[in-house]
């Protein structure tokens, strides 16, 4: 139900558990709603506003999925990954390279 | 070295000594940076009353030494987790028992500094003398990242040196960097860490003048996953990865060790001729040889697999496993990590219980440190051996299959269910509560090194046989005592040996103590003989096999199953009858896949828990499960047979 209604609307609504393999997005939003907990330490571990994400595989039934955030290789099982709100479309990346 | 100017606290526990501590995020090289510089010097513990390990040792300098503490990993000082709080407690100096460390010394993985840079920030915002420690440049170079220490120590104002801490690259510059410790500076403006924006500006402005490159994702890495992660051909390597495993411990493991079992029965020979008959000689033969022997025959099992899981672990294909197994892990509360845990547990819980060190949370560790006892360890192997025999005719198949080996499956499957169910029991229950939420790393593959490897054994390994033996040999010497006094020798001098022996056995303090203990287990088809058995496997299971075997006063004590099979009830309303029935071999079976009849394990537990609490809970819930399923596998087997 939650999520079919997710995928009719606007893309930001999309989260993280929608971002198919290969594909990038960006984080638009850690879901305030988390007990801070959970949100300090998805910080740490990369997901945070403003930062750009690709989903690279899935795990034989679906989770968890392995992201690639900050230079680094980090799993998230799909309950964790529904609370990250992204935008499908790729802006300018944060980690500038000069 | 002094400690002048440092801290207020800086009494460190080698008087005179420079404490460092030594912070970073997990699989940031931490660990193989600690490890040279202390080489073997280091000492790891929990700290007292939390289940979260750390390691200190001594770090030579070029002109003297310094104390290192390893902190556990930590991504945050902001403390997610109890476990997290005990490195802020340690950094503040609040643990009663350890001082304020002197100086900081933060590892950074260079090619994740966009993330780890903020707890860079929040380390220097608690004002300790600071310097910093790059490690996996190699790697952060060959994906075509790069970073200028000098600017980024500029940047930051204080010292950076670089490493590749696993290849032993850069120790050298860090040992100088240590020699300084109690000088290195102090953050003159702390970073904003207070404001998310502000302090990731203040990360891109000190990245920025470092001239940091982001690195690409390794393409050998990438190459690799599409294969080993591939939901098919992942799970296909991923089962023949673990049969591989399996084969190594009981196969390959087997010859060494009939070798290492021949080598003891041969001393356990000359102690007998040369020893003469007495009881000197029959406890050195016994207890003293055959007790340290019960042991070490299973060392080679034990480095095989330790040796297979540090290989696994340094390529990067733990993770891997994880990664395949945490659908399937998660359903027992755990996660992926725990399996690793679980399958050493399969040749011996005490690895298995070690193997949790890793493990992030420290409710998670407990979980799987409780049920890991379950799966079927190889010290239960010979007990079933012994006992399947008995109850299943060798003949016997089903289908294309021994029925022999289908029971033995059978037991595994056992061990494996009922350790997931209980853990799944705790999770809900006991360590319900402070979740994290679910994240693993997923390492670039790399390349092991002999020295981390050999380490990696060599460190549990050597635990293994100082604690370890050192129990059993204590247990066995007791057990032979009890088994073989009162001396009985007037009334047996003219009886022959074997009749001699069990006439000992039945007046002996293990006789009486299994007399006395008959009542416990009679409804579960045991005799006082299994008794004595089992109260001796309560040391160690194996100990069970070579026990019934002189109980029932066998020609060859190691294959006790003729004697056993015409063993019948010395009194009570049973005389006469035969004691190994199928239900009786069922209730033994139950009771040994369920009971915690390990000393060994209980003494680990007692040191990776550090309490008594979760070795005396284990015991309990342990014993309860054991009595009630042999109980229930006596009965129904019962109404089955007749």
């Amino acid at each position: 139900m939650k999520r079919s209604k997710r995928e009719s609307s606007a893309p930001s609504c999309a989260t993280l558990c929608d971002v198919k393999p290969g594909e990038d997005a960006c984080i638009t939003l850690v879901e305030g709603a988390l007990d801070p907990v959970v949100r300090r330490r998805l910080g740490a571990l990369g997901f945070r506003e403003g930062e750009q994400v690709t989903c690279l595989r899935r795990a034989p039934m679906g989770s968890p999925i392995l992201f690639r955030v900050c230079g680094a290789e980090v799993c998230l099982r799909k309950e964790q990954a529904r609370s990250v709100r992204v935008a499908e479309q790729t802006p300018e990346p944060v980690a500038a390279a000069s | 070295m002094s400690c002048h100017g440092s801290t207020e606290s800086g009494v460190g526990v080698l008087e005179g000594t420079v404490e460092v501590a030594l912070l970073g995020s997990p699989n940031t090289g931490k660990s193989s940076l600690f490890n040279r510089l202390t080489g073997l010097s280091a000492a790891t513990g929990n700290y007292p009353g939390v289940t979260v390990t750390r390691s200190r040792g001594t770090a030579r300098t070029p002109s003297g030494s310094v104390t290192v503490t390893d902190l556990p990993g930590t991504y945050s000082l902001e403390p997610a987790s109890p476990d997290e709080e005990v490195v802020l407690d340690h950094l503040e100096g609040r643990l009663e028992s350890d001082a304020a460390p002197d100086a900081l010394l933060v590892v950074l993985d260079s090619t994740t500094l966009f993330r780890s840079l903020g707890l860079c920030a929040e380390a220097l915002a608690l004002g300790h003398p600071t310097a910093v420690v790059l490690t996996m440049v190699d790697e952060l170079r060959a994906r075509g990242g790069d970073v200028d220490v000098t600017a980024l120590s500029r940047a930051l104002g204080v010292p950076v040196v670089e490493t590749v801490a696993h290849r032993g690259r850069g120790i050298e510059d860090v040992r100088e960097l240590l020699d300084a410790a109690a000088s290195w500076p102090v953050a003159l403006i702390p970073p904003p860490c207070d404001d998310d924006a502000q302090l990731r500006g203040w990360i891109r402005s000190v990245l920025d003048s470092a001239r940091y490159r982001v690195p690409g994702s390794s393409v050998a890495t990438s190459r690799i996953d599409r294969v080993l992660l591939h939901p098919v051909w992942g799970s296909l390597v991923f089962l023949a990865v673990m049969f591989g495993f399996f084969q190594v411990i009981f196969t390959v493991a087997a010859p060494i060790q009939d070798a290492v079992q021949g080598v003891f029965d041969h001393w356990g020979e000359l102690a007998a001729t040369n020893l003469g008959s007495g009881f000197f000689a029959d406890f050195v033969g016994t207890a003293l040889i055959g007790g340290v022997g019960g042991v070490l025959v299973f060392l080679p099992q034990i480095m095989l697999l330790y040796l297979m899981i540090s290989v696994l672990e340094a390529v990067g294909y733990m993770s891997r496993a994880a990664f395949l197994m945490d659908r399937i892990m998660a359903r027992s509360g755990l996660d992926g990590r725990a399996f690793v845990a679980m399958l050493s547990s399969t040749a011996c819980a005490v690895p298995g219980i070690m193997a949790t060190r890793t493990m992030p949370s420290s409710r998670d560790r407990i979980a799987t440190i409780m049920s890991a006892p379950l799966m079927t360890c190889s010290a239960r192997l010979p007990v079933y051996l012994v006992l399947i025999a008995l109850l299943v005719p060798d003949d016997a198949r089903l289908g294309p299959f021994s029925m022999q080996g289908a029971a033995l499956f059978a037991m595994y499957l056992l061990g494996g269910l009922a350790s997931l169910t209980v853990a799944r029991v705790f999770k809900a229950t006991l360590l319900r509560r402070g979740a994290l939420p679910f994240y693993l790393e997923m390492p670039p593959y790399r390349l092991p090194t002999l020295r981390g490897i050999l380490r990696a054994v060599w460190v549990p390994v050597w635990m293994f046989v100082r604690k370890v033996g050192t129990i059993i040999l204590v247990v066995t010497a007791v057990l032979w005592v009890l088994i073989n006094f009162p001396a009985r020798e007037a009334e047996t001098a003219r009886m022959d040996e074997a009749a001699a022996q069990s006439y000992v056995m039945e007046n002996s303090f293990a006789g009486a103590a299994g007399k006395a203990v008959e009542p416990v287990f009679e409804p579960l088809g045991f005799d006082w003989r299994v008794d004595i058995g089992l109260i001796g496997s309560f040391a160690a299971r194996e100990v069970f096999v070579s026990t019934m075997g002189q109980v029932a006063a066998a020609e060859d004590p190691e294959d006790p199953g003729d004697a056993l099979r015409q063993l019948t009830h010395t009194h009570g309303p049973h005389q006469g009858a035969q004691v190994f029935t199928a239900p009786t071999i069922v209730a033994l079976m139950l009771f040994f896949a369920f009971a915690m009849q390990c000393v060994s394990t209980l003494a680990t537990m007692r040191r990776e828990t550090n309490s008594w609490k979760w070795p005396a809970l284990a015991v309990a819930y342990m014993f309860v499960l054991a009595y009630g399923t042999a109980w229930l596998g006596h009965w129904i087997t019962g109404l089955v047979i007749s």
